[in-house]
């Protein structure tokens, strides 16, 4: 199969052409000998199938930065049969050093080359006029006009894509075999391209007016986000809900008569009401469980793209970098623990687009700090239990600052370990209305990678809770006598000076594989549900302790897929460890020290 | 490593009390709203790459459109690309600041 592979600067709409070509179907894989993941496609051009790779978005071919090597050793040791280069219409003058680079290593290796002029629509309305047939004919390379967002032009690519791989390589120095011929390629350039003076983006510079505003900046972005968020919960819980009762209508409507009569059919010696239970209390709950929050992650999802396809994000960083480069981070970084209040997996993904390691790792470090909303869940049902309606949104807004706290003293602590040693120099894009189109297409695909990565270790740590609570065989299910049982009680010397009993640390325990399992294993663990378990609770520990498991579940590891993500980003086993033993030591040390002084203030 | 424009006839501009309009000086110090043309740039190399990328070139028309909160980043504007960078990295950018609004050339990004 031939191959082609799309180079470009960051925010040309690459990666928004390679969807537009390719539909969804797109698919991440790792390179042999590049140990990176890239995107590609299969696409029909003319009667054959070719792979088009979207390469990361580079400045320079000569660079130094990570994702600049990655290209180059792809161009060098990748086989390819044509080049596809993106350029953003409307910043030609600056992206034109980058193609001229390219021009001359697509000739050393033999290559032909099409250029793509995209996001024409910025382009037009910035009175940029662009004579692509006079820079095809004058450098001699298909050339299209495109904007591939709203679809224009696209359809010409194909043709051009097709027409270079037939020609192959295209002689791209005809003036001069002994290189390049730069001066003659500007000349071109400057001919073609007509940029008005004092082209700029009205709507932008109005909207940054009011956004960047110095004092009201700052509080109009808390206001969307918060705004934002209340939308995420509101359309997204009674969907949840919806699920969650689907789920368990499915369970005892089909799956326990299917269940049963299979098993029947089975050899009497495998017949056992554990492998049941296994199949239904342990793994479909489990999975139906983590499913039933698909709805909000979708939403989260959506609405979060648009921020970001809109270019609200960057201007977040903008706001707050000041601040955060107090604590050895950047702008960026707080955009990412915004995005944690969501889902902390997510976030961690993000934090791909910071190249100096150190800061990444430090970003990394405090991401898992911010309160997601599996562990929102579980502070409102013990808030519900213990605290007065009234002083109840109090107490979690406390945990929210305490979460703030934990991120701040970590990155002050790991910032001389960690060191930011990236300039921070960040283009901040017009603004633009996301396309429906392209909000789904986002949806979609990182949805996609929430459950594949979600199911794996879902899987695994619900048959391991299962299986802990269960056994040995002759202990009552979550009893003390049950191998969690027995490592809660190991644990009690270490717990006890917290305020948190055998039985709440199970629940930790339990926790540690993901914060929406704490209440169902607490249900396991009381052996009894909904009203029932929160008088049993109420009976077991005051407000004192329940703060005090708050505050622990809160700083220590949020969850195995978490982990996971952390271990995936960094590469670094070691950092992974300490990723995991940092947040447990300084949940210890803030659970110790707020149960025993309250235990001293209130004696 | 550094590069600059070539700079004849830098010093025979109207005078100016602010920052003067015939100095060299920091794009660090420009005050908000204010126009210049970039002179040199003095970065390490992988920076200085960087900064040329994003079109940051000596003979460029840049401005400086507002500062961020706590010491924040300078939000510029050269060509039709807006950027935002730190104090530090703008330290290593040379300007020329305009008494005038600048007369943008039709030089794109």
């Amino acid at each position: 199969m031939k191959r082609i592979a799309m180079i470009g600067m960051p925010n040309t709409g690459k990666s928004t052409l390679f969807n537009r070509l390719t539909g969804s179907h797109a698919k991440v894989g790792n390179w042999p000998g590049l140990t990176v993941e890239l995107l590609s496609a299969r696409l029909p051009i003319g009667d054959q199938l070719v792979q088009l790779v979207d390469l990361p978005g580079i400045y320079d071919l000569d660079g130094y930065s990570d994702d600049e090597r990655v290209v180059t050793r792809f161009l060098d040791e990748v086989k390819l049969d044509a080049l596809l280069f993106v350029m953003n219409a409307s910043q030609t003058l600056r992206q034109q050093q980058l193609l001229a680079q390219l021009l001359q290593r697509a000739d050393t290796l033999g290559l032909p080359v099409v250029l793509a002029f995209n996001m024409l629509d910025e382009a037009s309305a910035l009175g940029i006029r662009i004579d692509s047939e006079a820079i095809a004919a004058g450098l001699g390379l298909p050339t299209c006009l495109l904007s591939a967002k709203y679809g224009q032009g696209t359809e010409r690519l194909l043709p051009a894509l097709r027409a270079a791989l037939q020609t192959g390589a295209q002689n791209l120095t005809p003036s001069d075999p002994a290189g390049f011929d730069t001066a003659r390629f500007e000349r071109i350039m400057q001919s073609s391209i007509d940029v008005p003076a004092l082209a700029s983006h009205q709507l932008t510079e109005r909207l940054d007016r009011v956004l960047l505003h110095p004092l009201f900046g700052l509080p109009i972005f808390f206001g969307v986000m918060f705004g934002l968020f209340q939308l995420v919960f509101t359309l997204g819980k009674p969907l949840q809900d919806a699920l969650a009762w689907g789920f368990g209508e499915l369970r005892s409507a089909a799956l326990e008569p299917l269940l049963s009569t299979l098993l029947s059919t089975l050899p009497a010696a495998l017949q056992s009401s554990l492998l049941q239970g296994f199949l239904l209390d342990g793994l479909y709950n489990g999975l139906s469980t983590v499913a039933s929050f698909v709805p909000l992650i979708v939403l989260f999802f959506l609405f979060m793209g648009m921020v970001e396809d809109a270019g609200y994000l960057s201007r977040a960083a903008f706001l707050m970098d000041g601040l955060m480069a107090r604590f050895g981070l950047d702008g960026r970084s707080f955009v990412m623990l915004l995005m944690g209040f969501g889902c902390n997996v997510p976030a961690l993904m993000g934090t791909r687009v910071i190249r100096s390691r150190g800061l990444r790792l430090l970003t990394m470090l405090v991401i898992p700090f911010s309160l997601c909303s599996a562990r929102m869940q579980v502070f409102v049902f013990f808030i519900a239990i213990l605290f007065s309606p009234s002083s109840g949104p109090l107490v979690l807004f406390s945990l929210y600052l305490f979460g703030i706290l934990s991120a701040v003293l970590t990155s002050l602590l790991f910032k001389r370990q960690l060191v930011n040693n990236e300039a921070f120099v960040l283009e901040m894009p017009p603004y633009r209305f996301p396309t429906l189109r392209q909000m789904l297409l986002r949806g979609w695909s990182e949805v996609g990678h929430f459950l594949k990565r979600a199911t794996r270790f879902i899987i695994a740590g619900v048959t391991a809770v299962w299986l802990l609570t269960h056994f040995p065989a002759d202990a009552a299910p979550g009893s003390l006598d049950t191998w969690a049982g027995q490592l809660g009680s190991l644990l009690d010397p270490l717990m006890r000076p917290l305020g948190i009993d055998p039985m709440l640390t199970i629940a930790l325990m339990f926790g540690f594989i993901a914060k929406e399992i704490v209440i169902g294993s607490l249900a396991v663990i009381y052996n009894q549900e909904g009203s029932a378990l929160s008088a049993t609770i109420a009976q077991q520990i005051d407000a004192i302790q329940a703060y005090s498991f708050m505050l622990f579940t809160l700083i220590y590891t949020p969850c195995l897929s978490t982990v996971a993500t952390l271990q995936a980003e960094s590469k670094s086993l070691r950092f992974t460890v300490m990723a995991v033993l940092w947040p447990l030591l300084l949940a210890w040390l803030a659970s110790f020290v707020f149960y025993q002084l309250a235990r001293l203030l209130t004696s | 490593m550094s590069v600059s424009a070539s700079s004849n006839g830098t010093g025979n501009d109207t005078g100016n009390d602010t920052v003067g309009a015939d100095i060299v000086a920091k794009l660090a110090q420009l005050p908000s709203g204010e126009h210049a043309t970039i002179l040199a740039l003095h970065a390490e190399a992988a920076l200085e790459r960087r900064l040329l990328a994003l079109g940051l070139r000596p003979g460029q028309a840049i401005c400086l459109l507002r500062r961020g909160l706590m010491n924040g980043p300078l939000h510029i504007r050269v060509g039709t690309t807006e950027l935002m960078l730190r104090r530090q990295e703008a330290q290593h950018i040379d300007i020329r600041p305009n008494r005038r609004p600048n007369p943008i050339r039709g030089t794109g990004a």
